[in-house]
């Protein structure tokens, strides 16, 4: 497999070895739902972007993947968010209609399922980046005895800001780069390895978690 | 205008930037968290500290105390019963006339007895500072040092003395306790002064005699002094000394 190969499926190939992990510890992962949350987040990704490879190398529209990916994964991560942050349950159910409403507004003024969602990615992102910031904020205003570096939930917040904020400029221009009729391949797989920075996040806060530790 | 090429590249920058950026945040929130699980371990050592020191406090002065009472017994009511004994025993049924002077010598040694029995009872109350509060406890400390007879003592106070923490005062009138016995042990003094200064926002309580005075400097704190200071510093207050041919003054400054 070539460098640049490589970096195309990585989107596919890092969810699966994520989930690998996640497997070695799944007594675990069943029993906290933080982590089965994630469990599914990661096998969404593995499904969903390896069917939308397999349809690109076809050379068959894959778009609509993507649109179910980002639905999926939004409402999964403020699902992880709803146990991180337990003092926000009615933002986020404010912020999950708002999603919603988005979406549903950019699908009818001329959004397409066969293109490139850039809209409702770059949404999802700024909400789940203001769901991370409310967490940073709680950190600073709640310190706790334990160290930060042994925190799961620390380390599953700064995976899901690091992604987030940096895929952002990535989706709020994909569709206009189409659009154009550019190839942005080098885009794409900028965002694999972000995608790749997410999942080793993911794997840290699975190695700090214990089976004694309340999320 | 940019070309296509460099629009991506600069997109891909500037998302680079950002996660620099997140870095920073992260990196940041290690930094706070480490400073302030810093200031709370200090926090606790200090707190730790001041129990400790009260403690020792409390203990010294219910030495002292005990001290002062064992002193009392051997030296005042052991003396005192013994003459009034004297004169109980030296009463001679055969010379009635004698008998009313001896025993109302007797009566008033054992008056005296009992009137002194009643102040040193007073003395007896470990926390007397907690709740009679520094003023008072400072008197009473001039009262005893005054009734050795070899010591002239003067109290004067300043300003409208106002309660402070009773824990910070216990620990105060410790220090002033001590200053004031390295004035009888050293300083060849005749005449004791404690100053209490009450302003708006410090207290200040000086210490002072009118003896030789000794050569000091910073560097060549006895242990008694180290101990007064690492004190004063302990409940946020500062010590100062001034030493002369005409006498040492001990000052500490605290805030209220």
């Amino acid at each position: 497999m070539t460098g640049k190969l490589f970096l195309i499926y990585l989107d596919t190939i890092a969810p699966f070895l994520t989930l690998l992990v996640f497997a070695v510890r799944m007594r675990l992962v069943l029993k906290e739902r933080v982590l089965s949350l994630l469990f599914l987040y990661l096998l969404v990704q593995l499904v969903l972007n390896g069917t939308a490879n397999l349809f690109s190398s076809q050379r068959i529209n894959s778009h609509p993947f993507f649109h179910l990916n980002i639905f999926l994964s939004f409402f999964l991560v403020t699902e992880v968010y709803r146990s991180l942050l337990p003092s926000r349950h009615g933002l986020i159910g404010w912020l999950r209609v708002a999603y919603v409403g988005a979406t549903a507004l950019n699908l009818l003024t001329g959004g397409s399922i066969y293109r490139f969602n850039s809209f409702g990615f770059s949404v999802a992102s700024l909400l789940v980046m203001a769901l991370s910031l409310l967490y940073f904020l709680q950190v600073i205003r709640e310190p706790t005895q334990e160290g930060l570096s042994r925190q799961p939930r620390f380390w599953i917040n700064v995976g899901f800001f690091t992604y987030f904020t940096t895929s952002f400029f990535v989706f709020i221009t994909y569709d206009y780069f189409t659009r154009k009729g550019i190839k942005v391949g080098y885009l794409w797989r900028f965002h694999n390895v972000m995608l790749t920075l997410l999942c080793t996040y993911l794997i840290t806060g699975l190695l700090c978690s214990r089976s004694d530790r309340k999320y | 205008m940019f070309s296509i090429r460099q629009e991506i590249l600069i997109t891909i920058g500037i998302s680079l930037f950002v996660l620099l950026l997140t870095l920073f945040v992260v990196g940041f929130l290690f930094y706070h968290q480490r400073k302030r699980r810093e200031y709370a371990l200090q926090k606790e050592t200090m707190q730790n500290a001041f129990q400790q020191e009260l403690l020792r406090t409390q203990l010294e002065i219910q030495e002292q105390t005990l001290n002062h009472i064992s002193q009392e017994i051997h030296d005042n009511f052991g003396q005192t019963l013994s003459l009034a004994k004297l004169h109980l025993n030296t009463v001679d049924p055969q010379r009635p006339e004698l008998v009313p002077e001896k025993v109302a010598s007797a009566k008033a040694l054992v008056s005296k007895v009992i009137q002194d029995l009643r102040q040193l009872s007073k003395t007896l109350h470990g926390d007397a500072v907690l709740t009679a509060g520094l003023v008072s406890a400072v008197r009473q400390e001039l009262d005893l040092i005054d009734r050795s007879g070899a010591f002239h003592t003067q109290l004067t106070i300043a300003g409208t003395p106002q309660k402070t923490d009773p824990q910070k005062e216990l620990i105060l009138f410790r220090i002033v306790q001590e200053a004031l016995h390295n004035c009888l042990k050293h300083s060849g003094a005749d005449t004791l002064t404690v100053g209490l200064g009450f302003t708006g926002s410090q207290l200040e309580v000086a210490v002072a005699d009118n003896g030789g005075g000794f050569p000091a400097t910073g560097s060549t704190d006895g242990s008694g002094l180290r101990n007064m200071r690492s004190r004063a510093a302990l409940i946020g207050g500062q010590l100062a000394l001034t030493t002369g041919a005409t006498g040492t003054t001990v000052t500490i400054t605290l805030p209220v």
